[in-house]
Parts: C-alpha cells; sequence; structure tokens
C-alpha cells in the first residue's frame, strides 16, 4: 500500500474544485453587471435612490393583455400606462393617457382625447393607432386574451386624428372609464406582439424594466423622457419576491426592504411593535371565497348550497385565517370601500338547520367532496382547513386539496365542486358584481360555457344598472342584487378583508392604494 | 489510465441520457399541459389549441424527447413555460449562484472535516471523540430547514445583523452578508457529515492487521498515522467530498428556497411548484450532470492514486 | 480480508456462522452505552405513539377552538396551541402516528424493493444485473429530494406518491448491499453444495442469504428510516408533503413558521420532535455498528 502526502493530493483535488466553482461564480459576476452599463438612471449626481418593495409572488406574465395577478399589475402600474386612472381617494376614474372623454347621448360612443407629449420607451411617440390597436387587441377574437370578457361591450375603436379616439360599443357601459383604468387595459405600442411584450416590455409608464431575474426580482430604472421628471423621485425600484411572510417583516424591520405590498395578518403584531415600521391600512380591499360549482352534484341542489353556507361560523373564520383583522360579511362581492356597497346582515352559522336541509335534499349522512386552495396567498389556506372542520360538524366531508395558486385558476376553476379564491375588489358597481354573477360574467364561465350561477332576476338587475347613468337608481339596482346573492349566491364569501401595507418609517409621500399595487411617485427614502 | 478514465466518461455520458429519459418519462405523465398554465383563469377551448400548437404541445411524446434532448446538448434547453425566457442563461446565471454557495460550504467543510474527522477517529473514545460524535450526530439529525429557521430567528429577527433574505442580482459576492447564512445552514449538515465519514475510515484504518504491526514494532503514534492512516484517508476524503456534492445539491433546493436565494435548487423548487416541465427537467438533468460528474472526478482521482482499485 | 470473522466483528461484512447470530441479538443490549439505551427507548416511546398516539391525545388534532388561538404552553395545553386553536401536544401524538408511520412505510418499502432487485440482481447477473445495476446508478445520480420533487410535481402528493418517490430514492442503496452480500454467498462452499443436493433458488435466498446480509441490512433499515424522515420532512416544508389538515411534523414546521416571532412554541415543538426521533434512531445505529457514541 504505497502512502503519498495525503494531505497534499486530496486538497489539491478539493481546492481544484472549490476554485473551478469560485471561478464560475465570479464570471457570473462579472457577465450579469454588465446590466449596470445599459441605461443610465434619471436624475443628478447623488446616490441613486433605490427603492425595494416585496411581493410574495413574481411577475411571470408581463404582457398586460394577460395579466392576472397583483404583482403583475404592479409592473404594469411602473412601465404602462392606460387611458384613465383610478384615483388615490375614492377610486374614480380621472385622466392618465386621456386628458378627457365624453359619452354620446345614447351611451354608446365615447370619444377620448388623448394626450400629445407621451413617449415609449423605445422612443416612439404616443398616438390615437397606439391606442386604437391596445385597445382593438383587447377584445380580438382570434388572438384570445385573459381579459376579453370584460370589454365585451366594445364592438370597434376607432382614431378620428392623431390624438382622437371613438369607441363604439354594443351596448351602454356606465363604468367604461374605469374599467379601461385597469392595467389589462395598458396602451402597447402599435403592431406589438404577444412574445415580443412578454419579453420586451415597451410602455409609456415612468419605469423601464431594466433587468428580470426569474423568479426572484425585477429592476426598473427611471425612465428619463417621461413627460412629468418631477414626479418621479426615485432612480430605481427593485420588486423583490420574498414568499415568505416571515421574511417579509423581518427584511423590512432590519431596513433591508422599504415596503411590504401586501401584509400578512399573523405579521400584524411584529410589525406593529416595531418602531421603524408605518403601516397604512386601506378598508374593504379583498375577499376570500369558496366558488360553489354547480355542475356537480349535489351543489346542483339549492338546500345543499344553503346548508354550506349555514355551516359557515364567519366571525370564527376572520379570527382564525386573518387574526381578526378581516369583517364578517354575507357572501358580498360588493366591498366596503366600494361605493355602492350594501349592508346586508351576516348569517349566523346554524349547524342545525344545515343537517335539516341536507336530509331533505337526500344527504342525511352528509357527502364527500374536495375543496381546492393554495397557501400562496396569506390566510386562504387557513380559511379553508377551518372550514372545513366546520362542514364536518354537519356530516360535510371536505378533503383539502392544496395547489399553487395559478393550478387553482388552470385547472379547479369550473373543473373541480369547490374551489378557494383570493379576489381583489372591484372600483366599480358594475365591474365588482357581473364578472361572478352576469349570466356571461368573466368568472362565471366567461360566456363560452355553462355558467356556474344563472339568475333571471340577477341579470336584468345588473345590465339595468349597467347602463344607468343616475347613482342613486343605480344603488338601489345593486342594493337589490346584493340581497339576492347573499340569499342564493353560489360563492361564498367569508369576509372581506383590508389590505395592509407596510413601509419602513424612512419612507415618505406613500399612501397606498384599494387595489393592491402602487403608482411610486413623490415617493422619498431617506437614506 | 487514460483508457479507463475515456471508459468512465463513456458511461458518464450514457448515464445522463438515461438520467434524462427518466426525467423525460416522468414529466410526460403531467395532467394539465403549459397551456393551461398560460391562460389562467380564463381559458377557452379554443384559446387552449391555439397556445397548444404555438408551443408544440400537440406532438408524440417521442418526437419532444429527442428534440429536447437533441438541443440540451446542444445547449438549447427551450423556453420557460412560465418565465418565457431562454432557460439555458437562465440556469447557467442560476448554476453559478448556486456555485459560489456549494464553493464556500465545501471549502470549510472539506478540510475542517477531514482534520476533525481523523482527530476524532484516532482518540476513539477518548473526551475528544465523544464530544465530536455527540455535536456531529446532532447536527445531522436536524433537517437543514430547522437550522435555518434557528438562525434566521436568532441573527435576523432578534440580533438583527444578517439579512433574513439573500436575495441578488449580480454578483454573490456584493454584500457578503447575505451569503452568511445559507452557507452556515448548509455547512452545518455536510461538515458533520463529512467528520464522520473521516472518523469512521480512521478508526478502520487503525484496526487493521498491519497498523497494528506497525505499532508493535514500536512506530511512534505519529509516525503510524503519517506513514498508513493519512495514506488510506485520501480514498474516502474524496470519495466523501463526491457524496457531499451530490447531498449538497439536494439540500440547497431547501435552504436556497428558505433564504428566498436565486440559485438553481430555488429554481427547480419554483418549476416543481409552476409545473414548468421544460425548465424542471433541465434543471434537474443539469444537477444531475454535477452530481455525476463530481462522483466521476472522485473516482478518477481514487483510482488514480491507487490502480489496484481499477474494478468495477 | 478473511472470509470468516472474529467473534466481536459487528460490521456484519462477512458471513456469520448461524450460532453467532443468536448470541449477538442479546449481547446487542449489553453493549449499548447508557445513551444508546436511553436512545433505544426513546425508539421505543416513537413506536409506542404510532400505535397508540390518537388514543392518549388530550384533545383532538383537528378540532377548532377559536376561542384559544396561539395560547402559550399551560396546564390545559402542554405545549399550546396554534393559530387554530388546536392543541399542540395532541397534533405532535397524532402527528407523529401519521409522520413515523409514512416514514416505516417508506422505509419497508425500499427494503423490500432494493432486497428483491439486489438479490435477484446478484443472483442471476449477467445482462440482467448490469442493466439494474444501471438503472440504480441513473436513480442515484439524480440527488434524492429532486426526484422526489419531480415525481410529487408530477402525479400530486398523495401517500402512495410520496412511498412511491422516496422508495424510488432509496432503494438502489439497499439493492447494491442485497446484490453484494447475494454475490458474497453464491460464491461459498456450502452454496455450491446446497445446489448440488437440488434446493431451490428462493429457499438458498431465504436460508443462506437473507440473514447472512440482515446485520448490515437491518443497520441500512435504520439509516433508511432516518433519511425517510428528514425527506419527508423537508417534502412538507415546501409543501409538497403530506397535506393539511393532516397533523404532520414537517408541515406543522412549515405552517407554525409564520408565527415564529408570535408564539414559537407551534414551530419548535414537531422540529424537536423530528429531531429526537432521528436523532435516538442515529445513536441506536451507530452504537450497533460497534462504534461508541
Amino acid at each position: 500500500m504505497h502512502t503519498t502526502p495525503w494531505m497534499t493530493a486530496s486538497r489539491r483535488a478539493a481546492a481544484f474544485g472549490i476554485a473551478g466553482l469560485v471561478a464560475a461564480g465570479t464570471l457570473s459576476g462579472c457577465t450579469s453587471s454588465e446590466s449596470d452599463a445599459t441605461s443610465a438612471s434619471g436624475s443628478g449626481d447623488a446616490e441613486p435612490t433605490v427603492f425595494e418593495m416585496a411581493w410574495s409572488g413574481h411577475p411571470t406574465e408581463l404582457d398586460p393583455a394577460n395579466m392576472n395577478l397583483l404583482e403583475e399589475y404592479q409592473f404594469g402600474q411602473l412601465v404602462y400606462e392606460t387611458l384613465t386612472d383610478f384615483s388615490d381617494d375614492d377610486l374614480a376614474p380621472e385622466p392618465e393617457l386621456a386628458s378627457e372623454w365624453s359619452v354620446s347621448d345614447d351611451g354608446l360612443v365615447w370619444t377620448f382625447t388623448i394626450i400629445d407629449d407621451a413617449v415609449f420607451h423605445s422612443g416612439k411617440a404616443l398616438t390615437a393607432d397606439d391606442v386604437v390597436y391596445s385597445i382593438m387587441r383587447l377584445i380580438d377574437p382570434d388572438v384570445p386574451t385573459a381579459h376579453a370578457a370584460y370589454y365585451t361591450a366594445i364592438e370597434e375603436a376607432v382614431a378620428i386624428d392623431d390624438t382622437t379616439v371613438e369607441l363604439h360599443l354594443s351596448e351602454p357601459m356606465a363604468d367604461l372609464a374605469s374599467a379601461l383604468a385597469q392595467p389589462y387595459a395598458a396602451i402597447v405600442p402599435e403592431g406589438s406582439t404577444a412574445e415580443e411584450l412578454a419579453t420586451t416590455p415597451d410602455g409609456t409608464g415612468p419605469y423601464v424594466m431594466d433587468e428580470n431575474v426569474e423568479g426572484s426580482m425585477i429592476v426598473y430604472k427611471a425612465f428619463e423622457d417621461y413627460r412629468d421628471q418631477d414626479s418621479i423621485t426615485l432612480d430605481e425600484i427593485h420588486q423583490v419576491t420574498i414568499a415568505q411572510a416571515e421574511t417579509q417583516s423581518t427584511s423590512l424591520i432590519a431596513g433591508d426592504i422599504d415596503l411590504i405590498s401586501q401584509v400578512s395578518a399573523q405579521q400584524l403584531s411584529t410589525l406593529e411593535a416595531a418602531d421603524n415600521v408605518a403601516l397604512i391600512e386601506n378598508p374593504g380591499a379583498s375577499f376570500h371565497t369558496i366558488y360553489l360549482n354547480t355542475s356537480f352534484e349535489p351543489l346542483d341542489d339549492e338546500r345543499v348550497r344553503e346548508a354550506l353556507r349555514l355551516v359557515m361560523d364567519r366571525e370564527a373564520l376572520a379570527a382564525i385565517a386573518t387574526g381578526g383583522l378581516a369583517t364578517a360579511t354575507a357572501d358580498n362581492v360588493v366591498l366596503s370601500a366600494n361605493p355602492y356597497h350594501a349592508d346586508i346582515e351576516v348569517p349566523e352559522q346554524n349547524i342545525e338547520k344545515a343537517k335539516e336541509l341536507l336530509a331533505e335534499a337526500g344527504y342525511p349522512d352528509g357527502f364527500e367532496m374536495d375543496i381546492w386552495t393554495t397557501t400562496e396567498r396569506f390566510g386562504l389556506s387557513e380559511m379553508t382547513v377551518a372550514y372545513a372542520e366546520m362542514a364536518a360538524q354537519a356530516g360535510i366531508t371536505l378533503n383539502v386539496v392544496t395547489k399553487t395558486n395559478s393550478d387553482l385558476g388552470t385547472e379547479g376553476y369550473r373543473q373541480q365542486p369547490m374551489v378557494a379564491f383570493y379576489f381583489t375588489g372591484f372600483p366599480d358597481g358594475d365591474g365588482s358584481i357581473s364578472p361572478f354573477y352576469e349570466s356571461d360574467g368573466a368568472y362565471n364561465g366567461g360566456g363560452s360555457e355553462s355558467p356556474y350561477f344563472s339568475d333571471d332576476e340577477l341579470d336584468e338587475l345588473i345590465t339595468e344598472a349597467r347602463s344607468t347613468t343616475d347613482t342613486e337608481a343605480r344603488a338601489e339596482l345593486y342594493a337589490d342584487a346584493q340581497e339576492i346573492i347573499a340569499e342564493r349566491g353560489y360563492a361564498l364569501v367569508p369576509y372581506e378583508m383590508p389590505l395592509v401595507t407596510a413601509t419602513g418609517s424612512d419612507v415618505s409621500g406613500f399612501s397606498g392604494s384599494a387595489m393592491g399595487y402602487y403608482e411610486l411617485f413623490n415617493v422619498t427614502v431617506e437614506s | 489510465m487514460v483508457r479507463y478514465a475515456a471508459q468512465r466518461v463513456g458511461l458518464l455520458l450514457l448515464t445522463l441520457a438515461l438520467v434524462a429519459l427518466v426525467i423525460f418519462t416522468i414529466t410526460s405523465f403531467l395532467p394539465t399541459d403549459a397551456a393551461e398554465t398560460k391562460l389562467g383563469i380564463l381559458a377557452t377551448p379554443e384559446s387552449l389549441e391555439f397556445v397548444r400548437q404555438q408551443l408544440g404541445l400537440d406532438q408524440p411524446v417521442l418526437v419532444r424527447f429527442w428534440s429536447w434532448f437533441g438541443g440540451a446538448l446542444r445547449g438549447d434547453f427551450g423556453t420557460s413555460l412560465v418565465f418565457q425566457t431562454e432557460i439555458g442563461p437562465l440556469v447557467m446565471a442560476r448554476l453559478a449562484n448556486s456555485a459560489v454557495l456549494a464553493g464556500l460550504v465545501l471549502l470549510i467543510s472539506v478540510p475542517l472535516g477531514i482534520v476533525l474527522g481523523m482527530w476524532a477517529g484516532s482518540r476513539e473514545g477518548g473526551a475528544i471523540d465523544r464530544i465530536i460524535s455527540w455535536v456531529t450526530l446532532t447536527a445531522f439529525s436536524f433537517p437543514e430547514f430547522v437550522w435555518a429557521i434557528l438562525l434566521i430567528f436568532v441573527f435576523a429577527n432578534i440580533l438583527g445583523v444578517l439579512p433574513a433574505a439573500s436575495i441578488i442580482t449580480g454578483s454573490p459576492f456584493d454584500d457578503p452578508a447575505k451569503l452568511v447564512m445559507p452557507v452556515a445552514t448548509a455547512t452545518i449538515v455536510v461538515l458533520a457529515l463529512t467528520i464522520r465519514m473521516m472518523r469512521q475510515g480512521t478508526v478502520q484504518t487503525l484496526e487493521l492487521d498491519y497498523v497494528r504491526t506497525a505499532r508493535l514494532k514500536g512506530l511512534s503514534e505519529w509516525k503510524v498515522f503519517r506513514k498508513h492512516v493519512m495514506g488510506n484517508a485520501i480514498a474516502p476524503a474524496v470519495t466523501a467530498t463526491g457524496t457531499n456534492v451530490a447531498y449538497l445539491l439536494g439540500s440547497l433546493a431547501v435552504v436556497e428556497t428558505i433564504f428566498s436565494f436565486p440559485g438553481i435548487g430555488s429554481l427547480t423548487v419554483q418549476a416543481a411548484n409552476n409545473r414548468d416541465v421544460p425548465l424542471l427537467a433541465a434543471a434537474v438533468l443539469l444537477t444531475s450532470a454535477i452530481v455525476t460528474t463530481a462522483n466521476l472526478v472522485a473516482d478518477l482521482i481514487v483510482v488514480g492514486l491507487n490502480p489496484r482499485l481499477r474494478k468495477s | 480480508m478473511t472470509a470468516m470473522a472474529r467473534d466481536n466483528d459487528t460490521s456484519g461484512r462477512a458471513p456469520r456462522a448461524p450460532r453467532a447470530r443468536w448470541a449477538a441479538g442479546r449481547s446487542w443490549w449489553a453493549d449499548l452505552s447508557w445513551t444508546g439505551r436511553v436512545a433505544a427507548v426513546v425508539v421505543l416511546a416513537a413506536g409506542l405513539i404510532v400505535v397508540f398516539g390518537a388514543a392518549i391525545a388530550p384533545y383532538s388534532a383537528t378540532d377548532l377552538n377559536p376561542e384559544a388561538l396561539l395560547v402559550a404552553p399551560s396546564a390545559d395545553h402542554l405545549l399550546g396551541t396554534d393559530n387554530y386553536g388546536r392543541d399542540v401536544f395532541s397534533r405532535i401524538l397524532v402527528g407523529g402516528r401519521a409522520t413515523l408511520l409514512l416514514a416505516l412505510l417508506c422505509t419497508i418499502s425500499s427494503m423490500i424493493v432494493g432486497a428483491i432487485v439486489g438479490i435477484t440482481s446478484g443472483y442471476i447477473g449477467g445482462t440482467y444485473d448490469m442493466l439494474v445495476m444501471r438503472i440504480a446508478d441513473v436513480l442515484q445520480s439524480i440527488p434524492s429530494l429532486l426526484i422526489a420533487l419531480l415525481v410529487l410535481a408530477v402525479f400530486g402528493s398523495s401517500i402512495p406518491i410520496l412511498v412511491l418517490a422516496i422508495t424510488l430514492v432509496f432503494f438502489p442503496p439497499i439493492a447494491r448491499i442485497a446484490r453484494t452480500a447475494a454475490l458474497q454467498v453464491a460464491k461459498l462452499p456450502f452454496t455450491e453444495a446446497a445446489k448440488v443436493r437440488g434446493e431451490g433458488t428462493l429457499s438458498i435466498v431465504f436460508r443462506e442469504v437473507l440473514p447472512n446480509a440482515a446485520p448490515t441490512l437491518l443497520t441500512e433499515a435504520g439509516l433508511r428510516f432516518s433519511h425517510s424522515l428528514l425527506t419527508l420532512a423537508a417534502l412538507g416544508f415546501l409543501g409538497l408533503g403530506v397535506q393539511p389538515p393532516t397533523p404532520d411534523w414537517g408541515l406543522m414546521v412549515n405552517e407554525g413558521r409564520a408565527y415564529m416571532s408570535a408564539a414559537p412554541w407551534v414551530v419548535l415543538a414537531p422540529a424537536a420532535a423530528i429531531a429526537l426521533v432521528v436523532l435516538a434512531v442515529n445513536v441506536v445505529i451507530d452504537e450497533s455498528k460497534g462504534g461508541r457514541a
């Protein structure tokens, strides 16, 4: 047996390998720092101000027309612009790329005046043609996009001249201006394809996407040619993906990040206790819901649905899932921040009655069913597990199946009997009810399949309210609709939640938004 | 030796091809495809068909495997279904980040593990040995994620000296503080394993007949150690390092996820959660390639040093 | 290496004379240090939890209690309550049953598959052997957690799939050991004699190969058990293992993490449980191999 000086031999081997690995690492460092050389930052000679915001998910869909997630809307908010925007105080539509608009008397033609000093990041000036292209793309029947159903009222968009666009509708749509403020209605350059938009975004917004570290962080740099330079106070913005709530709050308290986009209820006490954190609460911003797929037995029987409604102890669910942050509601999809919200009495839990109804419907011993949920939206999984426990008291066995948030949408929706979802509230009357409860609503089957739920009375109310312009009359109609929903709706909504945002106390000028994503104008960070 | 090495490299390539086949076969069982993932909550049958054609999902399985594997050999892994970017550069960038973590872990645990392991082994049954054995036993009985949680709690929550998340753009060396806890977490377990392996090897060597003979002949303990034990320690040391690379790459999946570190491990977990088949397959394939190569290198070193071990 | 082992060589590398096996079993307990005996008792306790866990739990593991959310450990609740108001101690007991049973199932499954594959491979030899070993190589080239991730991502996280994934990951090393044992026995003179006598292959396997490989296989089984436990815990932590509301130690660590600052007992209890069982099993294995911990 020969004995080579072992230290040298294996040390060499190890060192060689490690040197190789470290070299690879440094090499990667060199190649990826080339991005610093591109797009110079907007403001002056001082250290660039970097704003770090933490989100629990990473934007994967960068084409505005196909965006679905809040983190993606945030991307759209920084990089793109829409014709109108939601005002900070009451979410009413205000001008953005459109300086003014008017409606014809029959409500079928809307005329928008486009501003003339907006420029795309690529350098191209914004004209009416870009607006027409963007809107037509939303409703193009040949290239399906995710939100087409929301804009079915639009038949055609026409450019009258360089700064005027007409939208021709097939039926009156009172909330069109609000609908156009949604991030999916972003204005993109004429002719851009889905592939281009997915990889090289080009908008008129105040920030340019500089780097996209997939699944981890997006780096934005201020757009030097943005028309309103004074409002841009941050040179660089980082949209950082931190999936664990615990890590988000630790990072904020330590000063590693400046903003938590959506604070998990479990972290509230920790953040409240910290002395360098400011919390902003926007009430009635979002809700959790359980979809009952009425095409599955026995959910087609309204007594069974009523039983499922009665086993719910809404206050307890609010306490368990959100630590008391949420407010119990009566399955209402029109949240308290919405001007058309009506106060409906919250039903009490009634296990006995639920059992009776089940027996009546032919299920004296209850039944078994899968219920889908996700851990990617704080509190949703807890709500589902707790609800399953409540249903068990009436003999109903719900098997909790945990999936990713996107799975809920792709495999759960329409294909599973019960699916739990998280939704942010819609700012207008029609936008909050019709996607769920109109027979061809986007979240109700989208017009191409049989709806979850179809109720003539509700359809009538919705259609009428949509085209009524008198706010008081609309409020009454929507109140009636909310009563009906509380009585026989298919989407159980145990509670609504405020949106709580947290910033470091050295951040000023940030006001939050009930929409869940933020424009960051006039925000400053003391270094 | 060269012929042996060539044989082993050939074997490696064959193994990798089979690994690719296994990976691809498993992923072909997915119930939903990327078209559904892409279109989200409002997909209709027509739009699904359209996107499926665009992504080439309507072709038979074998055709898809061949086009995938052929591309992989050329370095083209296609496009990530969820991130909509080329997989090759994405995976390489992540791999480089993980390499830094792995490199640092090995840098610490290999020399330290060898030294401590030999020390413990040569003092078998003594106080040092017992302390080291107990500490290492405890260290790898706790899963990595438990260590990570404890470290974060102490150093980030309570003491506030280290960042809780290790999110990095550019070079991982830009902010070394972000590397400390992930490296520490992985090192705890890998170091413990290395020490134990080395200790075992040392104890066994010291029990061998000819070593006892050497002692009886009057050689000093140190000379016995240097002449026989250290020489016999190369093989287990190198093999141990190879095995540890395999273990390390697996545990990095958990460690990187907890610390939000953008490495190949966290990418694999994300791809798994997103059902991003091309990305998942590419990440697992590349990781396996590294493992196999590391083991091959370790093997070649051991055999190179002791040609008598050249049997299969 | 000589073919016949010394009496006190417990490494199990060479076949033993039949009489030595029984004596080894009885002296096993005597050979353990006091720490080893403590560890063995812990393992026994874990076994008892598996059998009686649900019966001795003071509360239900799944009943909600909105009045008592996140209560600190007290006389009423030995380990406090979690964010649903559920008693943590009860969840540890019931969850222990689920977790340990699953780990046991995975271990047994890997052992059986590995033993069958390895022994047949060693015995039959030839192309079959080469093919099987190639497949084992391939499976060992993919880090275990990643294969599990792959399988679970595709097939979902049901119990049978979890067992399948872990078995796939852990049977190769066992197959190798079994194969080596089979090869060694196949060469021994008394195997030839048995064949000449007309004994069937199966009986040779059961009467000669298995008993001789038993000590090593047993040690390996212990290792596989603790590895299964750790892997299942990691999968549970990543959200790909057992699903809520089933109590599972790894899942409990994951779920409890969000409450770390406010209610650390929700995380620490299951984490300590995992570590304790793995530690105990490792100590027992360690000492049984002849070393001292």
